[in-house]
């Protein structure tokens, strides 16, 4: 008798399935709920290389093993040791990015204006821009004369995200992958939002390698200042006068997104006595801001500028960052309570920065993504609480945020938790890349001028999945908590993309499952192979059910085969090598689609 | 139409049960909803980024807008060439035009197929994008700790027993989604499927074939939001199997919008039970250079794809229009008054637009407040008259059936929604409303921070 899915629902509540009973209309706490493994916590190093990083490679869990004699002693030392990443030989990354070669290809224009005109370029080429300063990167932002193509100028962005996916993968310095990666996030701009962004990318992407670890409050002038910024929320058009508003776009999301958060945004009051106060350690601070502080910032922050050529100030037309006091509202204004004077002139924007980096609301703000981001959706109150005093005992250390981030990795609560973190689809695929050892392509300049382009392949897949870098569209920064990331598009290409990205046309990542297999377990049953890439993969014991089913599936059991044995034929073929080379293969691939590699 | 009981006594029992699970307790929970629930259709296009709606119907000739927008003959961006219509609404004290660039539009207006909703909003005085998003989508103002998306509650209330019965043609399903584990995101229903090695996928060989997606279903059978997508992800790969590359019977414009919509139109040909989906359209911030009348212009190219997805969407389901209600808006509107890069900073009041085959269309809805100081929310922004809940409320009990507004925007009131004050956009029946949420007393918003 079929039965009905209402009579089948039915008696699974009767016998109270464990399922959380839930409703859409409880808090967020409850709906929210990251997921729980059932079974043991992993190993300490696990929890330490999914989470301080991109997952382990070959050799990290017994390198993490080997710093001490006890867990603490092991996490102590490998905080420290990821906490001074210039510390770590990272020379075998920095040949990968020197070997690293990106497809540029596009036709040639010829115009009776010479300027106008280009040379056809079809070349397998280095990363050759992610050092390059402004004054090299420039004419490729501009735009003019002489003329290049879109590939050419977009060229420097396409090359940081390549490196990203470079060092991600390969670097020893993981953390401070990670922490890059979090800042891209936390001052997120969309890469190709605009032609400038994208050709000046590399030195955005540095400011946040050279302060991703140090000083918040020096952090957000350098932001405020790059170009990426000055042009993705346009305060390098905000000019005061003329009874009309100046561009008040980024100083909104200097506030929202990059300083206190909306949590204190207390919507609009014009009556600033009603804000009201809070204090911290004994200092009183208003209780947050208003539409009102909004307005005046975006007047302190007016002729914050940059030498673009701009017709009222055209030189130099160089990129570099420009005060233009012609610009600036020299007026009197009032922000977050206090009285700004008369002709501060470029202090009145440096005084909005000073009093939002100071203020306890930034510190939560920023220190709850960061614990978001280190341990989990929703992480113990506790250990925000713990960063904030950090933080706001650190307000002008040059080493602000490492104190940070070492008090919430030292936390209770990092190391004793797991699976409460959804990797993100970058992080699934790096993990996956990592603990495989698989390698990431080379591009080539192959007879068919149209072939070869694997990291192109790569980048279009993977987009798919929802996680292009640096292309999120609004200052948010991508999502970090699993109810956005769990559905169904993500979950497909999650599945598919260790598969996909290994084809010729899909990218071309170097993986030969079955050699390592026969490498690792020779002659091994299915029980030892599957075993095997679980200790690869995973490195603790997954749900026993997915185990018995990945082993079932290697031997085919259904058709008769046997888990104690080495796979083998079912379907009557010869024993040729693809059919269980294929089936190896997918019996990995079911491996990184388990829930036990999703999170961490 | 396959139901989606049907299509589960397929799959196995473990998958249905646990899949299904927390739709199964809800449905159990309250027997007496889907009484009034149909087969009509809904689909919301969110414009994100704050759509210039001024821009888009627009009091073109107002001359405090032409002042506040700067005259286009003179380096301004007040709208040139509108193409007028008649707003059947006394309170409007000046004409009204739509972009030329929605000329698409215009034609479904006059055919009575479009309603125009113009005051329109959120009526909260955030001017966040993301605060303002959450908001409507999780239908609750002021409060973001709201777990759910309006349209969740919705299809809690009304639990449409379709294979596919709410659809996210976006790589993510948006807030309004949120808490809703049966909605698929689908991008394109033509290519959802399983990828790995070919005999263990492809190969026609029926022992070998599927043998990873049988494997896969095992895996995925909690009730966490990891193992919730992961089963439904199954269903769904399932469900779309065989289906082949769609070919629309109108022209869509170019880009992500017109392939979203496409992928909503097929999905309904499909005959899959859809009832609810949601279409995302970015980049409405036109804080610089603007571009109204431009054809470089931002605003001017976003608005021609936006009327011309909106039509083939519309034209391309001819046989669907008497059950399919579209509503367009976005999170506010933008500043009256332009600024100094050509652009319009975040602004309050804007327009909602409602497309559909039982709409009493070709009429502008709601009342103007006219564009003086005085009249202006914070003596600078479109005021709002209309809540956007009175809008979305007429449509979830008149075209949708579903008479539990305190469930779907609660805290709710007969003020903001009632017979007697709706406004009268679509056909159908009134029902009695229950301002209360009777599924769960928890819905109380917790502590405003």
């Amino acid at each position: 008798m079929a039965v009905s899915r209402r009579g089948f629902l039915a008696s699974a509540a009767t016998l109270g399935a464990a399922i959380p009973a839930a409703s859409l209309f409880d808090p967020i706490p409850v709906a929210g709920a990251a997921p729980q493994l059932a079974g043991t916590a992993p190993p300490l190093a696990q929890i330490a290389l999914n989470r301080m990083g991109f997952g382990p490679r070959k050799g990290d869990v017994a390198a993490f093993n080997a710093l001490g004699a006890s867990d603490s002693a092991r996490l102590a030392a490998y905080v420290e040791q990821q906490l001074n990443p210039a510390a770590i030989d990272d020379s075998a990354c920095d040949a990968r990015l020197a070997a690293a070669r990106l497809k540029i290809q596009y036709d040639a224009n010829t115009d009776p204006d010479p300027a106008k005109s280009y040379p056809a370029r079809n070349e397998a080429a280095p990363l050759g821009t992610l050092s390059q300063t402004i004054a090299e990167l420039w004419p490729r932002a501009r735009g003019v004369a002489p003329y290049q193509p879109w590939s050419e100028r977009v060229r420097p962005f396409e090359e940081v995200r390549v490196a990203t996916w470079l060092r991600a993968t390969y670097s020893r310095r993981q953390l401070n992958e990670l922490l890059v990666d979090f800042w891209h996030n936390h001052f997120n701009v969309n890469a190709y939002a605009d032609a400038t962004i994208a050709a000046t990318f590399p030195l955005y992407d540095r400011i946040m390698r050279a302060n991703c670890l140090g000083n918040f409050r020096a952090m957000l002038e350098e932001v405020a200042k790059s170009v990426a910024m000055q042009y993705y929320l346009d305060n390098v058009s905000n000019k005061a006068g003329g009874g009309e508003g100046g561009n008040e776009n980024y100083a909104r999301e200097l506030f929202e997104l990059h300083t206190l958060g909306s949590d204190n945004y207390l919507k609009f009051y014009d009556d600033r006595g009603s804000v009201g106060t809070i204090t911290y350690n004994g200092q009183t601070y208003v209780r947050g801001y208003i539409d009102r502080d909004v307005y005046e910032a975006a007047r302190c922050l007016s002729g914050w500028t940059l030498n673009n050529g701009h017709w009222e100030h055209p030189n130099p037309d160089d990129g570099t960052f420009l005060f233009y006091n012609d610009w600036h509202d020299n007026a009197l204004k009032i922000v977050l309570g206090v009285n700004f004077p008369y002709n501060q002139g470029i202090n009145d924007g440096k005084q909005v920065f000073d009093l939002l980096c100071a203020h306890p609301g930034t510190a939560r703000h920023i220190c709850g993504k960061l614990c978001r981001r280190l341990i989990g959706d929703e992480p113990p109150g506790s250990v925000v609480e713990a960063a904030v005093a950090t933080w706001m005992n650190n307000i002008a250390a040059p080493d602000q945020i490492k104190r940070v981030v070492r008090t919430i990795l030292l936390s209770d609560a990092f190391a004793t938790t797991w699976g409460k973190k959804v990797k993100r689809p970058f992080e699934l695929v790096v993990s996956y890349l990592r603990a495989t050892g698989a390698e990431l392509p080379i591009d080539e300049l192959l007879p068919n001028p149209n072939d070869g382009d694997y990291w192109g392949s790569l980048l279009w897949l993977y987009g798919a999945a929802g996680h292009r870098l640096f292309e999120w569209p609004t200052p948010t920064g991508f999502p970090d908590v699993a109810s956005y990331w769990a559905n169904t598009n993500g979950m497909l290409w999650r599945w598919n993309l260790p598969y996909l990205i290994t084809q010729p046309w899909g990218g071309n990542v170097a993986l030969d499952l079955r050699a390592q297999t026969d490498a690792d377990v020779p002659g091994g049953s299915c029980i030892q192979i599957v075993d095997s890439w679980i200790g690869k993969l995973c490195g603790f014991s997954i749900t026993p059910a997915v185990r018995t089913a990945l082993i079932d599936f290697l031997a085919q059991k259904a058709l008769g085969g046997d888990p104690t044995q080495p796979p083998r034929p079912m379907n009557g073929e010869p024993n040729n090598s693809q059919i269980i080379s294929e089936r190896i293969a997918a019996t990995v691939q079911l491996l990184a689609m388990s829930p036990d590699f999703q999170v961490r | 139409m396959t139901t989606r009981r049907q299509f589960l006594i397929g799959c196995s029992a473990a998958i249905a049960a646990m899949a299904g699970g927390r739709v199964g307790n809800l449905v159990f929970a309250d027997p007496r909803a889907a009484a009034a629930a149909n087969d009509n259709m809904l689909v919301m296009v969110f414009l994100r980024g704050g759509c210039d709606g001024l821009s888009l119907v627009s009091p073109y000739d107002n001359p405090i807008y032409v002042a506040k927008r700067g005259d286009a003959s003179k380096d301004g961006i007040a709208l040139s060439g509108a193409l007028p219509i008649a707003p059947q609404n006394p309170t409007f004290d000046s004409s009204l035009g739509l972009h030329p660039n929605a000329a698409p539009l215009k034609d479904l207006y006059d055919q009575g197929h479009l309603a125009i909703v113009h005051a329109c909003g959120l009526d909260n005085d955030t001017r966040s994008h993301f605060d303002a998003m959450d908001y409507i989508e999780r239908g609750t103002p002021d409060n973001k700790n709201m777990s759910s998306g309006w349209l969740a509650r919705h299809l809690q209330c009304t639990h449409p027993d379709g294979l596919l019965p709410s659809l996210a043609a976006s790589p993510a399903a948006p807030v309004s989604l949120l808490g809703e584990p049966n909605a698929a995101a689908v991008t394109d229903p033509g290519s959802y499927s399983l990828s790995g090695p070919w005999h263990y996928t492809a190969n026609p060989d029926t022992r070998y074939k599927d043998a990873m997606l049988k494997t896969l279903g095992t895996f995925y059978s909690g009730g966490d939001l990891v193992q919730q997508a992961g089963a439904r992800t199954v269903e769904t790969i399932k469900a779309l199997a065989g289906t082949a590359a769609y070919t629309p019977t109108t022209t869509y414009p170019e880009g992500s919008f017109g392939d979203s919509l496409q992928t909503v139109a097929q999905m309904i040909k499909l005959d899959l039970g859809l009832r609810i989906a949601t279409v995302d359209f970015g980049g409405w911030d036109h804080h610089e250079s603007e571009g109204v009348n431009d054809t470089w212009g931002p605003f001017y190219r976003l608005t021609a794809t936006l009327a011309q997805g909106l039509s083939a969407f519309y034209n391309d389901l001819p046989a669907y229009q008497g059950k399919l209600t579209v509503v367009v808006m976005s999170e506010f509107g933008r500043r009256l008054g332009k600024n100094l890069s050509n652009g319009t900073d975040h602004g309050h009041g804007n327009v909602m637009l409602v497309l559909g085959g039982q709409v009493n269309g070709g009429k502008v809805y709601g009342t103007w407040p006219g564009l003086q100081d005085e009249n202006l929310d914070q003596r600078e922004d479109l005021r709002i008259t209309t809540d956007f809940r009175r809008v979305l409320s007429e449509v979830v009990v008149r075209q949708l059936g579903n008479g539990k507004l305190g469930s779907v925007f609660p805290g709710i009131t007969p003020q903001i929604y009632s017979a007697a004050n709706r406004l009268g956009i679509v056909q159908g029946s009134d029902l009695p409303i229950d301002y209360s949420s009777a599924l769960n007393p928890l819905f109380l918003p917790i502590a405003r921070r």
